[in-house]
């Protein structure tokens, strides 16, 4: 990663972190202000993922899609996206890990 | 269920994507607001996903500006839409069909047949001319039937029904029906009345409790004689009434005659047997295959009532067996035998359910080379009823 981007990243972060402050010290729900990726699982065979920023990859052994948080990964096998409407993915399949990051 | 339901209305395509920027196609997918759903990597450069007929023209548009370099073309149609274009050069079978379910809800709104259930002594014949007197006939509207005023109306037509119930059972109108017992007769005890004979007989025993007796044990009597007497003669020449009350009881015989000659017609089954078929549709009956002998035995019947699927047709099938008479000699043991088997049948159709049997005798006679037999049966019963003075 480069200096500008890093220098942007870490902005970026402040500026959220300030934001969440300010919700709750008004005791209002953080995700009301930033829109923070919320993933729901069920059991290991269904993930619901929202408020993604794209799909960078999905193979049948991995799904990696951008967050403001950075990249969510899913590994697993004979993962199928259920459905992918705008910001909103849902993956059934036989998840075996998940996580931030490039693992 | 209810999207399942809902993508087979709209309809969807299952489409293929060949190239090497899937995942480009997917973000652009979303960016245009086209739902992919069960999106599937079968290989690194194919994927299977399924989409709205709008959403895949959407789709090719994009592609044609050359935002998502691939290519897709559709492997399978799914839904109503695709199912009725088929018949866009066969209109008159879409019309057909219509008018058939149409013919087919009409008749269902329709009363093809009735059925009365739960009767014992009342006649079901008397239950539906009620019916039929009521207005109430088949192939009328369901929604013309008051079932309260009907169900009214039958119970009211015979004291013997204590209580009725109509349903519509699909397109069969069903009358239930309960029958009550009948009430015991109201005894007037503040009324004056004589006992009298009810039949002919010879008095057992008879109990006083008030009136005066006009007869004694031993005595004949015959219907309409009077056993206990309400009236009591004053001194001064006058009446005195009062209710009379008492037990009579009297030996009344019930006597049967028959004859037997000295052939006997029997009956024998063959080893030729047949079914007879028939069709009823709607209560009128269409035979399809006739007995093939003259005289037969009925071994079993089975009907199969198609009502249970809302269709007024039941098919009847009888399994026969054909059956030959012939005149066979018999022994003057034989003909006592059957004389007094049917004489005592006639005699015992007399008797009253409740009769407490003391004897029964048997006397035969010869005549013209046969047996008559005179069967007489003794019953004990009361034979005292009230009929009360003017």
């Amino acid at each position: 990663m480069t200096k500008k981007k890093h220098v942007a990243e870490m902005l970026h972060k402040h500026n959220r972190r300030k934001v969440n402050r300010f919700f709750e010290l008004l005791d209002l729900p953080v995700e009301a202000g930033i829109e923070l990726p919320r993933i729901t699982m069920l059991g290991r065979s269904d993930l619901l993922l929202e408020n993604h920023d794209g799909v960078l990859k999905y193979t049948s052994v991995c799904i990696r899609a951008a967050t403001c948080e950075g990249t969510f990964t899913v590994n697993g096998a004979k993962l199928v996206i259920l459905q992918s409407a705008q910001r909103r993915l849902v993956i059934r399949g036989e998840i075996e890990s998940i996580g931030f990051g490039d693992n | 269920m209810l999207y399942s339901l809902w993508n087979y209305l709209t309809g969807y395509v299952i489409i293929e994507v060949k190239g090497l920027s899937l995942e480009r196609l997917m973000n652009a997918a979303a960016q245009l607001g086209i739902d992919l759903w069960a999106t599937e990597r079968v290989s690194y450069t194919c994927l299977h996903a399924r989409v709205r007929p709008s959403g895949f023209r959407k789709l090719k548009r994009a592609m044609k500006k050359g935002r998502v370099r691939c290519r897709v073309h559709i492997l399978e149609k799914h839904g109503l839409p695709f199912f009725l274009s088929a018949f866009r050069f066969r209109k008159a079978i879409l019309f057909g069909g219509i008018v058939a379910a149409a013919l087919l809800i009409g008749a269902l709104q329709l009363v093809w047949t009735m059925e009365v259930t739960g009767s014992v002594n009342v006649d079901k014949a008397d239950v539906l001319a009620a019916v039929e007197a009521a207005g109430i006939k088949p192939f009328m509207l369901k929604k013309d039937v008051d079932r309260d005023v009907l169900a009214s109306i039958v119970r009211t037509s015979d004291e013997r029904i204590a209580w009725t119930d109509v349903r519509v059972q699909g397109v069969k109108l069903v009358i239930e029906i309960v029958e009550g017992e009948a009430a015991p007769e109201l005894i007037e005890s503040e009324r004056a009345c004589d006992i009298v004979a009810e039949k002919d007989g010879i008095i057992k025993t008879i109990t006083v409790y008030s009136g005066k007796a006009m007869c004694k044990v031993g005595d004949a009597v015959k219907a309409g004689d009077v056993l206990i007497s309400g009236t009591y003669e004053r001194g001064d020449g006058g009446n005195r009434y009062v209710h009379a009350r008492g037990d009579v009881k009297a030996s009344i015989w019930y006597t049967g005659t028959a004859q037997a000659g000295s052939t006997s017609l029997v009956r024998e089954r063959t080893d030729n047997t047949a079914l007879v078929k028939t069709l009823f549709v709607a209560g009128l009956e269409f035979p399809i295959s006739e007995p093939l002998f003259a005289l037969y035995d009925t071994e079993r019947e089975t009907t199969d009532d198609m009502e249970r699927l809302y269709v007024p047709l039941a098919f009847h099938v009888k399994y026969i067996r054909e059956v030959v008479e012939r005149n066979v000699a018999i022994t003057a043991d034989e003909m006592r035998a059957i004389a007094q088997s049917e004489a005592t049948g006639k005699a015992e159709k007399l008797l009253p359910h409740d009769a407490a049997v003391v004897n029964r005798s048997c006397a035969f006679t010869e005549i013209d080379g046969g047996v008559r037999a005179d069967v007489s049966i003794e019953t004990e019963e009361k034979i005292g009823i009230i009929v009360y003075k003017e």
